[in-house]
């Protein structure tokens, strides 16, 4: 793959949750799905997730959280490889980064859609 | 006056240690590269630098002075306003002895982007064709052919500090210098060069290569120009 | 020998945007850290009510509060990342024999964009270390 195609992937990442999160949450606020007041005065980490769940957009924030996980392993990849020159040492990092990245992708999708 | 305090980083191929010489001057309105010729001539011709034009023209003289890499000649007493100088020499770079560093890397990297048009020469040889360029066409790529080709935006880059195979501000301003030239025709042939893992992407817009280019050459905006146009698949540089 | 700090260069304060440059590197590091074990924990513990446990603590509270910093700071510096390098904030740098100006410094989006990234962050941070610290841990709203 094209050092600027995964570019790409980290950018168009990165527009999801940049754009895609604030959005939803403020949909959520204006279309009355939670209370206002409930917003202001509740701890940051209770509401978000709800706010999500409450209108049924639970797929989407799984989809968030997992472009999440994507943006992340490749933000991470971007400065490990500053510190390993040799090829043989970047696709090792490439390798268990990739591991990485499918394996917390795929529970952070089950936790977020299936588990309460 | 007051006398000058000037630290010098020096090296002698073993070991590194500060050394401090007080120089007494008549005025402020000199250069620091005409202080460390004075240390140089009175009081000790053991220290090693490298310069030439004495006027920011030729990029000999690049070191890093009081924490900021700087032409020794561009750079007047008047502007420091501190009665102790700290020069070292440039950052990111093999040092040799004492100021002069290893500037081979620097222009080894110039050459993988082929500083030069790229053109057919059939075209130019078998037709009697001029090839102009109209002023509009002259000013997109202008201001980036200031560079002197210093080396200080190579030693100001952080991502160098710690990736020094990344080609560097130097080399990929050349890249969008030379394929932003309406006469060139390589724009392909160096997008393939620089769209690698450690070609134009390493650079994360820390933008202090733009910051202390003594020419006013801003590397840091050719290297997001080629970053846009890798990105949007661009047939000629934006 | 080589010249240099090594990974300290990263820390050095030569113009604002190397400043912003190694919050955006810490501030990634940090979210990755902070996020990746969270669906792990979950697994384990098989409810979403450990984390949200382990999240009320005193020091639960502190990395989130360095979490709602981290995150402010570091999308709204991404999304003026992302516009460079898209081609969107464009012009070309002034050109003056004793004084130039950069291309991004002459832009006034891009400016913007950096007093935006700090003032945004900052109220953020503000309103959401509130209620980190003094907002209701459950939600009494009905299903």
């Amino acid at each position: 793959m094209k050092a600027s195609t995964e570019r790409l992937i980290l950018i168009t990442g990165a527009l999801v949750m940049i754009i895609g999160m604030p959005l939803v949450i403020a949909l959520a606020l204006l279309l009355g799905k939670i209370p206002f007041e409930e917003v202001l005065t509740t701890h940051p980490l209770v509401i978000i997730p709800y706010a999500f769940v409450k209108i049924g957009w639970g797929l989407i924030w799984a989809i968030v959280a997992v472009d999440w996980v994507v943006h992340g392993s490749h933000g991470i990849r971007r400065v490990l490889i500053e510190f390993i020159k040799s090829e043989r040492g970047r696709k090792i990092i490439d390798l268990v980064l990739n591991i990485v990245m499918v394996i917390t992708g795929i529970i952070m999708f089950y936790v977020l859609v299936f588990v309460s | 006056m007051p006398a000058l305090t000037v630290k010098v980083k020096r090296f002698d191929g073993k070991k590194s240690w500060w050394q401090e010489y007080k120089v007494d001057i008549k005025s402020r309105k000199i250069s620091v590269l005409d202080v460390l010729v004075k240390i140089k001539e009175e009081q000790d011709p053991t220290l090693a630098i490298r310069y030439s034009c004495r006027m920011a023209i030729c990029g000999s003289c690049g070191m890093v002075i009081n924490g900021v890499p700087r032409l020794a000649c561009q750079t007047l007493l008047a502007e420091i306003k501190d009665d102790t100088i700290t020069v070292e020499p440039m950052w990111n770079h093999r040092v040799i002895k004492d100021l002069v560093v290893d500037t081979e890397p620097n222009f080894e990297k110039l050459r993988k982007v082929k500083p030069y048009i790229i053109r057919d020469l059939k075209e130019i040889y078998e037709s009697d064709m001029e090839i102009g360029q109209k002023p509009e066409e002259l000013e997109k790529y202008y201001n980036f052919a200031y560079c002197i080709e210093c080396g200080l935006c190579m030693a100001a880059c952080p991502i160098l500090a710690t990736n020094d195979r990344f080609l560097g501000p130097m080399a990929l301003n050349a890249a969008y210098r030379w394929s932003a030239d309406s006469r060139d025709r390589g724009w392909e042939e160096r997008a393939k060069i620089i769209d690698a893992e450690d070609g134009v992407w390493p650079c994360h817009l820390a933008y202090t290569c733009s910051a202390v280019c003594p020419r006013g050459v801003d590397p840091g905006f050719s290297i997001q120009l080629l970053k846009a146009s890798l990105i949007r698949r661009a047939k000629r540089v934006l | 020998m080589r010249a240099g700090r090594g990974v300290l260069e990263w820390f050095r304060r030569l113009n604002l945007e190397r400043i912003y440059f190694v919050i955006h590197r810490l501030t990634g590091i940090y979210l990755v850290l902070y996020i990746f074990p969270r669906p792990y924990l979950v697994l384990l513990s098989g409810s979403w009510e450990e984390a949200l446990r382990l999240d009320m603590t005193p020091i639960g509270k502190m990395l989130a509060i360095i979490f709602i910093f981290s995150i402010l700071f570091h999308g709204i510096n991404g999304l003026r990342i992302v516009l460079i390098e898209l081609g969107l904030i464009s012009g070309r740098p002034l050109r003056h024999p004793i004084k130039p100006i950069p291309a991004l410094r002459a832009n006034k989006l891009h400016l913007t964009l950096i007093v935006a990234t700090i003032v945004l962050t900052v109220v953020g941070m503000v309103v959401g270390s509130y209620l980190v610290l003094y907002g209701k841990e459950h939600l009494l709203v009905g299903p």
